[in-house]
């Protein structure tokens, strides 16, 4: 006999207790031996003791079989209790493989769900709630000099004066952008670095991995220089060596000792800094106008950010009376720095997270409403269980491992498509989304994963299995299957149906207004042609090119080379091109232009370009001339501005003959004469609005505005030929003028004005996607339910069909039956759609949130799927014969 | 005879219950009563030890025990072999038999004296 049976029997036949148990074995056989000595002619209780004698301790020896029999008693129970779910796992996994299509689609469409929120859920993690490697990050801020309430760089002065009078930081530093050719041998290079002060390391609190930062006295004029490169750097270019210390590298083609490399964790951007230099600040800088700077602090334990910007408030009050030529209307405002780092994509990705949450919810309303349907079916074969003996707890346990066994295969599938998942985003996202290399599937993702499987478990596990607790055993058998309360389970089903489609709803509200805003962005005129068109920068560097001739000279050498490349039709440059990086610009004064026409200051994009920058561009011009080639140094200045600037410097008057001061340009000749007005171009891309720009020709232009631009500029060519073709030979002509220049960011037009939208895009391609998923999943659903619904009612329909009623009736009524959840369903997804609209509508471009006309379409769309989910088991419904039917009945 | 080690003793109290439960079913004062009488009251020098020996033995599943009636009408928990108990007995039979004839040669031998005497 087993074990467990006779454990079970030692309890059925006795009662639970065993200290009774053992008191009574021992108290018989006390008993016995005092009987039997009494009958030897022993007196009583000369017989106990001597039958206590014989026995020995009794207290030690029962206390002794009382723990016997307790270990081996709750060794019993455990295994009982694994035996049972080990039972009920074996039991499930039957169950399962028997209805295997809804097991397998269950799972399916669960790990989908899971899948997606869980890789989502990485990337945000790694972009916006990962805490920056740095010794804690929110004492870091960045400081911005704001016009109008927008941010703007920091001019020299004003860094200056904030570091000798603030008190709320215990370190501030200065960032200034830069570009480098690098050249240390092999090929030149051109890489993106910065100046910086040198305790700007500090201020984040990192280490170099080897070597050092700047010490103070290598940020002065005349210091060593010297130089530190990233990681990133370090790996690609320099094998990781650890030699790179103390070697010489040539930065602009002068020579900098590289004193440290900076760890990995400080490459937050794939388009981030490679090189950092000394900032050291010229006497001269202080009398810059335009800001260069940007101002990193970290704040005093003592302070936070209120007291920060409160402080600095006053600063900047101070500074606009001291200097008010260039601190008139400026305020400051302080920021964390991992908010500014972090900036819109922590809004993006809310509203995307938001997003895949629905569908991972529509998704579990399906599968709940599967097993629902799947339990009812059951219900006989529950009762009969019941009746067995197999409590309402049991069963309730015996579904929820069924559930539970759903969810875990759920949750690796999705695992799995997690990682592939986050693969994908990886590949498509634009590289200046901070850490976005660092989304993986790593701890605190994979605990959220196993959350979200044991979260769904419950949310479509529990009800079905609850159900079953409270199940009407003799309905279950009578009605052979199908019970009567199913009026409740009809209304549970019907919330379902209804919570699904408003879920839908909302999600294809969303991607409509995405869709919608993208179709009129890209309806709008970028204002310039970009087919055939090749860009690519180079540098100059002030060593060689050290006067404005030297480079005018290169440039115009450079133009030559290009324009006798095979199947180049234009050749110009320009110190900015449409959708690319890096500006200058200078503050027009009120009286800064002829017949007095601006009233308040006014900043303009300032541009250098040459005489075919129109024609390569295919900008039109709308008045006057174009620069030629005539305009150089020697003759009168002469500038183009486009159509925003000439409305905005004279609203009333034409701007051709016009005349400027600039004096930031040519302290000497500051007047400049407009010679035409040119088309507007969405010059920051397709949604931003466009800025006001000056065109210079770039022989007028001054050594020092040239520094503005770091010596650089953009070359344009036009081709008759795929842009591409010709890249190889645009580098081996600018190599011919110079062979120590660099060339770099070369694109295609086409690809700037791609990347441009690649964000915006993803986006909109990602909530589309999503909406339709959303919207497949309601559709199977409503499916399923009115599949089912048809199936209970076979009997009814039958019925009214022998009486006489037509299939059109029919389906009308199934149909409609079938639709009435989806109406409360669209009623309360509408609703909550005016309310949810707010949160998009600083991403949507044109459209309005609460836009009547894309609500009408997405309500339209979804009542037509829903119909026709409807619709497919009506027809079949109709299509069985009644006979059939009731005879079965 | 002096009183052997614990754990012998234990080891061939498991011996002797099996040996005694062999013959049927009995409850543990009867079980006590025959190994005294058949060890001459050599072995179980006390009643008490019995009992937990019977009670771990029904763990480990060599017998098992159900409640029944006595001969003098007294509720009385009864024990017997079960057929794991039935092996093992066999199992240690064998070992303590040949155990015992190993001993007994090595005592009975006269290796040291053999070549001294005839």
């Amino acid at each position: 006999m087993r074990r467990t049976d006779g454990w079970r029997r030692y309890l059925s036949f006795i009662g639970p207790s065993v200290e009774t148990d053992v008191g009574d074995e021992l108290q018989f056989h006390l008993d016995t031996k005092i009987e039997e000595l009494k009958k030897s002619g022993w007196q009583p209780d000369q017989a106990r003791r001597e039958a206590a004698r014989q026995f020995g301790n009794v207290a030690q020896y029962r206390t002794l079989c009382e723990q016997i029999d307790k270990e081996h008693l709750k060794k019993m129970e455990r295994a009982d209790y694994f035996a049972g779910w080990k039972q009920d796992i074996v039991y499930a996994s039957r169950q399962l493989r028997k209805s295997i299509g809804s097991t397998v689609s269950a799972t399916l469409t669960l790990a989908l769900g899971i899948g997606a929120v869980t890789a989502i859920f990485s990337v945000i993690y790694a972009v916006v709630l990962q805490p920056l490697p740095f010794p804690e990050p929110d004492r870091i801020v960045t400081i911005w000099t704001t016009r109008d309430g927008k941010d703007d760089v920091v001019i020299p002065r004003n860094f200056d004066a904030w570091k000798t009078q603030a008190t709320s930081f215990t370190k501030l530093a200065a960032l200034e952008h830069r570009g480098f050719t690098l050249t240390d041998g092999d090929e030149p290079i051109q890489v993106t670095g910065a100046r910086v002060s040198s305790d700007y390391f500090d201020v984040f609190g990192v280490s170099p991995q080897i070597g050092r930062t700047f010490s103070p006295e290598e940020d002065r004029v005349g210091g060593p220089r010297v130089a530190l490169i990233s990681h990133r750097l370090w790996k690609q270019r320099f094998d990781s060596n650890p030699g790179v210390l103390g070697k010489d590298i040539q930065l602009n083609r002068l020579a900098h000792t590289i004193v440290g490399v900076m760890p990995a964790s400080f490459d937050l951007r794939p388009d981030g800094e490679q090189v950092w230099i000394p900032l050291t600040l010229r006497p001269q800088a202080m009398n810059w106008t335009g800001g260069v700077l940007y101002v990193f602090g970290r704040l005093q334990p003592h302070s936070d950010l209120r007291q920060a910007q409160l402080e600095m408030d006053v600063l900047a009050k101070n500074l606009e009376t001291l200097y008010p030529d260039v601190n008139q209307g400026r305020g400051v405002r302080v920021g964390l720095f991992v908010h500014d780092l972090v900036g819109d994509y922590r809004q993006r990705l809310t509203v995307l997270f938001g997003a895949v949450l629905f569908v991972l919810l529509i998704a579990c309303a399906n599968v709940a409403n599967l097993l629902l349907a799947r339990g009812t079916a059951r219900a006989k074969e529950l009762a009969i269980r019941a009746a067995h003996g197999a409590t309402g707890r049991r069963l309730f346990r015996q579904l929820i491992v069924e559930s539970a066994m759903i969810a875990a295969i759920s949750a690796l599938m999705g695992g799995a498509l997690a990682v592939a998942g986050i693969q994908i985003v990886q590949a498509l996202t634009p590289h200046s989304v901070p850490r976005i290399g660092e989304a993986a599937l790593n701890g605190p993702s994979l605990l959220f994963a196993l959350c979200l499987g044991l979260g769904t478990t419950l949310l479509f596990g529990a009800l079905p299995a609850w159900r079953s607790l409270r199940l009407d055993l003799q309905s279950g058998l009578r009605e052979g299957g199908r019970g009567s309360e199913g009026s409740v389970r009809d209304w549970v089903r019907t919330a379902y149906v209804a919570g699904e489609v408003s879920l839908a709803l909302l999600l294809l509200a969303g991607a409509g207004l995405l869709i919608r805003s993208s179709i009129a962005a890209l309806q709008l005129e970028p204002g310039f042609t970009m087919d055939n068109v090749l860009t690519v920068r180079t540098a100059l560097p002030r060593a060689q090119y050290s006067s404005a001739k030297d480079i005018v000279q290169a440039f115009d050498k450079i133009i030559e080379q290009l324009v006798e490349v095979p199947g180049v039709t234009a050749v110009s440059l320009s110190s900015k091109v449409p959708m690319g990086p890096g500006s200058a610009g200078v503050v027009l004064k009120p009286g800064a232009t002829s017949s007095d026409s601006l009233k308040s200051e006014l900043s303009a994009e300032v541009r250098y370009i040459g005489p075919d920058y129109l024609a390569a561009l295919g900008i039109p011009l709308r008045k006057g001339r174009d620069l030629t080639g005539f305009d150089d140094a020697d003759s009168r200045q002469v500038v183009l501005v486009n159509e925003t600037l000439a409305r905005r410097l004279w609203p009333d008057s034409d701007a051709v003959g016009q005349s400027i001061r600039i004096p930031e340009l040519n302290a000497e000749r500051p007047v400049w004469e407009v010679a035409g007005i040119v088309g507007d171009v969405r010059e920051d891309g397709l949604m931003q609005p466009v800025p006001g720009v000056l065109f210079i020709p770039f022989r007028q232009v001054g050594l020092s505005p040239w520094q503005w631009t770091q010596q650089s500029a953009y070359l344009i060519i036009k081709t008759r030929i795929p842009p591409l073709d010709i890249a190889d030979q645009a580098r081996k002509a600018v190599r011919e003028v110079d062979s120590m220049l660099a060339t770099g960011d070369q694109q295609t037009m086409e690809q700037r004005f791609s990347a441009s939208i690649a964000t915006a895009r993803l986006y909109t391609i990602l909530l589309t996607s999503l909406g339709a998923i959303g919207l497949l999943l309601t559709a199977v659903g409503i499916y399923g339910v009115v599949a089912y619904f048809v199936t209970r009612q076979q009997s009814e329909l039958a019925v009214r069909v022998a009486l006489g009623a037509s299939p059109r009736q029919l389906m009308l009524l199934v149909v409609a039956q079938g639709m009435k959840p989806v109406a409360i369903g669209v009623a309360a997804g509408a609703l909550l759609a005016q309310g949810l609209g707010q949160s998009l509508s600083s991403q949507v471009f044109m459209a309005t949130a609460a836009d009547p006309a894309t609500l009408f379409a997405v309500i339209l769309i979804l009542a037509v799927v829903a119909c026709a989910a409807c619709c497919l088991p009506a027809l079949r419904a109709v299509r069985v014969d009644p006979m059939v039917i009731l005879r079965r009945e | 005879m002096e009183k052997p080690s614990l754990d012998l003793v234990r080891g061939t109290l498991d011996l002797l219950i099996l040996k005694t439960l062999s013959w049927g079913r009995f409850h543990g004062y009867d079980v006590a009563a025959m190994i005294r009488q058949e060890t001459e009251e050599k072995l179980l020098v006390e009643d008490g030890a019995l009992y937990p020996a019977l009670h771990r033995m029904e763990t480990k599943g060599w017998i098992e025990s159900e409640w029944g009636v006595s001969e003098n009408n007294r509720r009385a928990k009864f024990y017997r072999l079960t057929p794991e108990g039935r092996r093992k007995l066999q199992a240690e039979s064998r070992t303590w038999q040949e155990y015992a004839a190993a001993v007994a040669k090595v005592l009975s031998s006269t290796r040291g004296q053999a070549a001294g005497e005839i």
